[in-house]
């Protein structure tokens, strides 16, 4: 009865934001200020080209925000410039290039093998593949749904393929012979 | 090998203070307290990061790597994740790895002991070779029978709108064995995408890979990524993979299948209105079953994901899997809200329908949900609540607690709860 009520609680909670009314969204560009930046450009030796890629390139919309991460993402930027990223992408929160859409993560291995220079331009650490290629939690589910041990076999038996990318085969006999649970 | 490592973050950091150099430091501890049938556990995982690169170097060393103990019972694990040196030298035309890292290799996903070079001496193109031991936590790390593996690559970076890899890889599969047919395997690999333009972005991508030591086309995936407009994205797929050798290592497909695999597939996505999106897939595949009989396999997935507020998202979904192992309803809801910019909630429910050929039929129920504070900077801490009722188990409750926190420059830990099935 206790854990019931523990549940409704926190399941209310989802509620209590939603009567707040609307939010203002969060831009780093809020956060931006050309004149403190210019310096730092003139250091780098930065052409203007690198953010204002055309013509149109000069609204918070039609700005290159990959030319940010000339400092900002790189481990050997050509000026000093903060690494944090939960400064312009708080709670994890990252905008996804156009491709990362229908049916990405049936694609991505063969962009990942064509261009991983590509990849690294927002995933400068390999720990983002590893997360879920070979990240094995016990108490988290990273990919599959919660319950997904209860019927893997089904899906398994439609694209063993799929199996192969993240597990090999000691994954399913070290359960199915009881070696560990 | 733990006590290692922690001697080499211990040096880590203490050289990094003295030095000023650039120094990070990562890590989440989750506990969990579980009631099963009247059973208690108590699980805990731990995942550590570190980097270090020294004051005005070219060179930078890292390490991620994971601890998890049961603590009412014997039950331990450690994997290591990756610990390398990387350096970038004459002017970034040269970038250097050692240790262990992350490799991508044919179907599979390793990781390297091993050492990798890419030298790149114009913007359009570059090559990459690398060597070492492949790796896998599934398996055990520092096994004697990892074998050992080499490759070669060269890649074109964005020549006309064209980006791709020209590849070969030499494995034995294991170092003692002498079978060159079952043992070995040599690979040639050729993987390409091509962007017709910005305005309409169709793309099309494809990947061979030939086993030269089986005499066998390995797979071959054809795809087209199109935005026919700014609502709809649709990504066709056809895929050949083959499994017809005899291995020293077998995969899990050559456990499932007893041959080829052809399979298609579609995926949409509409962008209806500024918040509600919609996703679906259908994909067909058929192979032969270990017995070889042909088998017809279907996959259908839909669902929606409707922003409700800026900071407040739901996405409903349903997936229906028919296979040769049996059929499947799964009903899944994915609530995520964030209350306050350092308050965020999210909830996974999940229920699912399914009858196996093993005739072990059931249905599984399972709700998970996370509350995530932002307690100071990049310190973190996090609830968990769950419930999950199946075949194994009659009904049972979880509670976790989870820390996590960042110094320095390290990867972004994601936010405890949310997954990646979109």
């Amino acid at each position: 009865m206790k854990q019931r009520w523990i549940f409704i609680i926190i399941v209310s909670l989802f509620f209590i934001g939603t009567a707040e009314g609307k939010k203002k969204k969060f831009d780093p560009f809020d956060l931006y200020d050309h004149e403190m930046h210019n310096g730092f450009y003139e250091m780098a030796s930065f052409a203007c080209e690198t953010c204002h890629i055309n013509e149109n390139a000069f609204t918070r919309e039609t700005v290159n925000r990959l030319g940010c991460h000339q400092c900002h993402n790189n481990p050997n930027p050509p000026a000093p410039a903060e690494q944090d990223c939960s400064r312009c992408h708080p709670n994890g929160q990252f905008p996804k290039p156009k491709s990362h859409n229908a049916g990405w993560l049936k694609q991505h291995r063969i962009h990942a093998k064509a261009d991983p220079k590509s990849c690294a331009t927002c995933h400068s650490d390999s720990m983002f593949c590893i997360d879920c290629h070979q990240r094995r939690d016990k108490i988290q589910n990273r990919v599959h749904p919660r319950s997904f041990r209860q019927f893997h076999s089904i899906e398994a038996r439609a694209t063993p393929q799929k199996c192969d990318s993240c597990h090999v085969v000691q994954f399913c006999t070290n359960c199915h012979q009881g070696k560990v649970q | 090998m733990k006590k290692k490592i922690l001697l080499l973050l211990s040096c880590l950091i203490s050289t990094s203070l003295f030095a000023k150099d650039d120094l990070s430091w990562n890590g989440a501890i989750l506990g969990q307290g579980a009631e099963e049938n009247g059973n208690q556990q108590w699980p805990i995982n731990g995942y550590m990061g570190a980097g270090w690169k020294p004051a005005e170097s070219s060179w930078n060393a890292k390490t991620n790597f994971h601890v998890y103990k049961k603590l009412n019972s014997s039950k331990k694990d450690f994997n290591l994740y990756q610990t390398n040196i990387d350096g970038t030298f004459l002017q970034d035309k040269l970038h250097l790895t050692a240790g262990r890292q992350f490799l991508s290799l044919g179907l599979n996903a390793w990781l390297l002991d091993g050492m990798r070079l890419e030298i790149q001496p114009k913007e359009t193109w570059s090559v990459a070779t690398y060597a070492g031991t492949p790796r896998t936590p599934d398996n055990g790390d520092f096994n004697t029978d990892d074998g050992m593996i080499s490759g070669l690559g060269f890649f074109l970076h964005s020549v006309g709108g064209f980006t791709g890899q020209i590849g070969t890889h030499y494995r034995k599969k294991d170092i003692q064995g002498k079978d060159w047919n079952e043992n070995d395997q040599l690979f040639g690999a050729a993987y390409g995408r091509y962007q017709f333009s910005e305005e309409t972005a169709p793309s099309l991508y494809s990947g061979v890979e030939y086993d030269a030591s089986g005499g066998s086309l390995d797979q071959a995936v054809f795809g087209l990524d199109w935005h026919p407009n700014k609502i709809w994205n649709i990504q066709n797929e056809y895929g050949f993979y083959n499994d017809n050798r005899e291995e020293t290592r077998d995969t899990i497909l050559s456990r499932f299948a007893g041959g080829r695999v052809l399979q298609g597939e579609v995926n949409m996505t509409q962008q209806a209105l500024s918040r509600l999106r919609f996703f679906e897939t259908y994909a067909y595949f058929r192979l032969k079953d270990p017995a070889l009989r042909t088998q017809h396999h279907h996959i259908l997935r839909g669902g929606f994901t409707w922003e409700i507020l800026d900071g407040t998202e739901a996405t409903p979904s349903y997936q229906w899997v028919k296979s040769y192992g049996g059929k499947l309803h799964l009903a899944m809801l994915d609530l995520f809200q964030e209350i306050r910019p350092w308050w965020t909630v999210s909830l996974r429910g999940d229920y699912a329908k399914f009858s196996k050929i093993t005739s072990d039929n059931g249905a599984a129920v399972s709700v998970v949900i996370w509350n995530d504070f932002n307690v100071w900077k990049d310190f973190y801490a996090s609830t968990n609540v769950e419930f999950h009722k199946n075949n194994d188990i009659e009904r049972e409750f979880r509670g976790g607690l989870a820390i996590r926190w960042s110094l320095g420059t390290p990867p972004v830990i994601p936010a405890m709860g949310k997954g990646i099935l979109q």
